[in-house]
């Protein structure tokens, strides 16, 4: 039975045009941020969501907990489809996030106690110190951080009294907003063992977003790549790492350097910029930069299939060996 | 051997505080030579921009310079009057900044900033043109005309690091220092960046200093590669046995905690356990000491810089096999 | 709830002069109006004909007025008439300025462009003019008084609310408040507004000197303040018409009107520069 299923789900914002467009309706720009986002999420997985910038993955992530309305397609959490504010709010003791910039996500002028305890007071639950000390004994902090304000923590210290307050009401899914974003890569574990060691113990479902590869390699199950607002590929973390079958992807991971000058890259993966969500390509959007780009990539706009047991690709041209000419 | 351009002669800075009296840089040296490109790896707090702030003489107000010196071309930089100094910031030492949109002045268009940047060569304003549009093409702007006239807000983040690389090598510069070049970009652009780096060495024959904390970014560039760590330099080796023949065990703490060095998948991550030093309270032994599996009761003296090799060296007691 | 960067910034009030005088003016200024019982030596509506218009002497620290009543005890009773109807006015003004301030920026878009079109619409009045033109219609007196300056301060209150809470809406505490589950009523009263109380400060320490300023004048003109009550502006009408005879009347009520508006916006400058995160100290990288 799956947690979370979203099928073509999108997003159109429309852009302010001034008074032409106050007038005419029809001439109102709307600019899409993403479109076409179908996929699964299953009780205890962690599926890392990567792309760059434009990608709508941060969008995505906020869509699905209904904090940004969506244009178009379905979303069904916990078998229930959730449309109006009033099913989100539903699934709110159910469901939490954790943001990118962890100290700006905690109200300033309260402490973290305080913070801790605004889950449970809010869905009407008891929130004595006990269990405030024992949320952040969870995430290895003392219990006298509950008399501290955000500006006084680290930003590893920040991060955990996130992952604190997204498990206080022991929710189903945690939704991660780049984890590991500005920590220094010898405390990144730290957050990432502790996420995953509660994973086990709470058995909880994460869907990690993240631009950094390298990261999300060692904690998703599963990993999906998004390029300017669609799902281009989804699939096993392991198997689409050793074997991308889409262009994009395959560029992704050869662009990452590694921590090896033996291996250094010597061709460029992929040439060009990251087209503007306004000039979003037509057909298929990887058509600008791919190196395998064919006449039918500007007309037709290719489908998420699946290529081989569990891997779907966005390509006219993907193959199970992940050859595409 | 070539005569080094750039010596930083155990230099030590200290920034003055609300909260006290911090060491910045305890004893950092450096040199570098035309031709190399030298990457200074550390995480936060290491000192590593406040080392980059000493070259190009842009320390804030709060820093005082105890003692050392950052000798260019065997003058020492620090000690000169402000109007030489600012001579040469951007003639004879260049830098390109980890934020390539607070680099531009948002009002003017790329062009004229770059025709700008230029004011000290004696030389009509159509040349200087000529040189920038020259540049850009050789920065792999698709259209360099185009950007000459646009403003910074029109281009995207890449696109601008790469005028920034432009502009930085406009004067010919003998020292160009890259603070953390590519990590307010994507991973794809990172990696053109990288490689339009790397193909500009040939124009090149000044020396490069690449500052980041991202271990991948060094092993891609860099020729020899300096390790900080709270305010001092605590590894120095060719970029090769640093990565394979560490001496110091936080560098090799630091390249086994890197995600990307990884073969395979790994459910738990290595970490580094402990925190930094208060640097407003410098350790009397090793900085390292409190964290380092090898630690033993010498530690609390301070460790001797060990010659390994005639590229390598480490602050530390144990390095060389020694126990 | 503490607020945690009151320390740092009362420190760095104290440190500037120009904070520190307005904090003393004003905190000898509320002495003034909340001890004023203790403080007047008479009783300030008290009459003594056979004493009137006399020059500062030892019985009469500021001499007395033309009914006799003690100037010093008149001018310490004024300060609370000045506080009171201030803080009354300002308290209502603000309350009302703040709730339409956190709706407009917080709700829909419809209704922020309506309020934004009231807020305007009000502070395109002139304050003297509207208040001349409301006492006409209503007669002067304390209660229109206050009436006048609240619907001319609101808009002001209102507008300041609504840009802070639009800028802070898309912040991440915001949106994570919203994830959580959190009413809008929470959000606005225990996440926005406590944000907020920075500049709301100094707007509102900055404010006081013009209603002081403004209930003088109108009580100057007779339109204010009804006599015997003292007023700041009535004392100074009196002088006013026996400034023949002592000068007295008229210093003695001049002086701590300037003094008040000087105190309070030298209080609300220092505040706003206290205030001002530039306290950034210099870390290393």
């Amino acid at each position: 039975m799956t947690l979370l299923s979203v099928q073509n789900l999108a997003l159109d914002l429309p852009l302010s045009g001034g008074l032409l467009s106050a007038l005419n309706p029809k001439s109102r720009r709307t600019l899409q941020i993403f479109a076409d986002v179908s996929f699964t999420l299953n009780p205890g997985e962690t599926l890392g969501l990567v792309g760059e910038s434009g990608s709508g993955k941060t969008t995505l992530a906020r869509a699905l907990l209904g904090l940004t309305p969506t244009t178009n397609g379905t979303i069904h959490f916990d078998q229930t489809q959730r449309r109006t504010p009033a099913d989100f709010t539903a699934m709110r003791a159910n469901t939490a996030m954790m943001f990118q910039d962890a100290i700006a996500s905690l109200s300033p002028r309260m402490t973290i106690g305080a913070l801790l305890a605004e889950p449970l007071i809010i869905h009407r639950q008891p929130a004595p110190k006990t269990k405030i000390a024992q949320m952040l004994a969870l995430v290895g902090l003392p219990p006298d951080f509950a008399n501290r304000y955000p500006h006084e923590l680290s930003g590893g210290q920040a991060r955990r009294v996130g992952v604190a307050r997204a498990l206080v009401l022991n929710p189903k899914l945690v939704i991660a907003d780049e984890p590991t974003a500005g920590l220094d890569v010898s405390v990144q574990g730290e957050i990432l063992n502790l996420m995953t060691d509660l994973k086990t113990r709470l058995n909880l479902s994460y869907l990690i977003i993240s631009h950094n590869l390298a990261m999300v390699r060692h904690v998703s199950d599963r990993i999906a790549v998004m390029y300017l607002g669609r799902l281009v590929e989804i699939g096993p973390t392991r198997q689409t790492f050793a074997q991308p079958l889409h262009p994009y992807s395959q560029s992704l991971i050869a662009s990452e350097p590694l921590p090896d000058p033996r291996k250094r890259r010597q061709d460029l993966a992929i040439k060009g910029e990251i087209p503007s969500l306004l000039n979003r390509p037509k057909a298929c959007v990887f058509q600008s930069r791919c190196p395998h780009v064919q006449p039918i990539c500007r007309t037709d706009p290719p489908t998420l299939r699946e290529i081989s047991p569990a891997r779907f690709v966005r390509c006219h041209f993907a193959t199970p060996t992940g050859a595409l000419t | 051997m070539n005569p080094p351009l750039l010596e930083i002669d155990t230099l030590n800075i200290t920034y003055h505080t609300d909260h006290g009296t911090l060491s910045a840089l305890r004893g950092a040296s450096l040199i570098a030579r035309a031709g190399e490109v030298i990457g200074i790896v550390g995480e936060s707090g290491c000192g590593k921009s406040t080392l980059a702030a000493s070259v190009i003489n842009l320390l804030p107000q709060a820093a005082e310079v105890t003692s050392g010196a950052v000798r260019y071309k065997g003058q020492d930089i620090l000690r000169l009057p402000p109007e030489a100094q600012r001579a040469l910031r951007g003639q004879d030492i260049a830098m390109i900044f980890q934020d390539p949109m607070t680099a531009f002045n948002p009002v003017l268009t790329m062009g004229a900033q770059l025709v700008d940047f230029q004011h000290a060569a004696q030389i009509p304003r159509a040349e200087k043109m000529a040189r920038a549009r020259a540049l850009l093409t050789r920065a792999g702007m698709p259209d360099p005309d185009l950007t000459l006239r646009r403003y910074p807000h029109q281009l995207s983040g890449g696109m601008r690091q790469r005028v920034a690389i432009a502009a930085a090598l406009l004067m010919n510069p003998t020292i160009l220092v890259a603070d953390e070049p590519t990590t307010a970009l994507d991973v794809t652009m990172e990696a053109q960046i990288i490689h339009l780096l790397r193909d500009l060495r040939s124009d090149y024959q000044g020396a490069v200093l690449v500052i980041t904390h991202h271990l991948g970014v060094v092993a891609e560039l860099c020729d020899r590669v300096y390790v900080m760590y709270a305010g001092e330099v605590v590894e120095e080796a060719l970029v090769d046995d640093l990565f394979h023949a560490p001496h110091h065990p936080y560098t090799s703490a630091l390249i086994a905690c890197d995600p990307g060095h990884f073969e395979q998948a790994t459910p738990i991550l290595p970490t580094i356990q402990g925190r930094l030093p208060d640097l407003r309270n410098p350790p009397k032994g090793c900085s390292f000491a409190p964290r380092c599996p090898l630690a033993s009761e010498i530690c609390a003296t301070p460790p001797p810089r060990v010659q390994i090799s005639p590229t390598q060296s480490a602050l530390c007691h144990k390095a060389g096999g020694r126990s | 709830m503490r607020w945690p960067a009151n320390a740092r910034a009362l420190r760095a009030l104290i440190r500037d002069p120009m904070g520190l005088m307005g904090l003393i003016l004003v905190t000898l200024f509320i002495l003034m109006a909340v001890a004023a019982p203790i403080l007047a030596p008479y009783d300030p509506l008290a009459l003594d004909v056979r004493a009137k218009l006399q020059s500062p002497t030892f019985a009469h620290w500021l001499g007395t007025d033309q009914l006799g009543r003690d100037t010093l005890s008149r001018i310490i009773y004024g300060a609370r008439t000045a506080l009171t109807i201030a803080l009354t006015a300002i308290g209502l003004a603000g309350s009302i300025g703040i709730l339409l301030g956190l709706i407009a920026g917080y709700g829909p878009r419809w209704l922020d462009a309506a309020l934004v079109l009231i807020f305007d619409a009000l502070n395109s009045l002139p304050m003297m003019m509207f208040a001349l033109a409301i006492i006409t219609v209503l007669g002067p007196g304390t209660g229109t008084l206050i009436l006048v300056v609240v619907l001319v301060s609101i808009p002001g209150y209102a507008r300041l609310i609504r840009a802070q809470t639009l800028s802070l809406r898309s912040a991440d505490f915001i949106v994570a408040e919203q994830a959580i589950g959190a009413s809008t009523p929470r959000i606005l009263l225990m996440h926005l507004l406590p944000n907020m109380f920075g500049p709301l400060c100094i707007v509102l320490s900055m404010d006081i000197p013009v209603v002081i300023m403004l209930e003088a004048g109108l009580s100057y003109l007779n339109l204010g303040v009804k006599p015997p009550t003292p007023s700041w502006g009535n004392i100074l009408y009196d002088g006013y018409t026996a400034i023949r005879t002592s000068s007295t009347l008229v210093i003695a009520a001049g002086a701590p009107l300037v003094l008040a508006t000087l105190g309070f916006t030298f209080l609300g400058e220092g505040l706003r520069d206290a205030l001002d995160p530039r306290f950034a100290t210099a870390r290393p990288r």
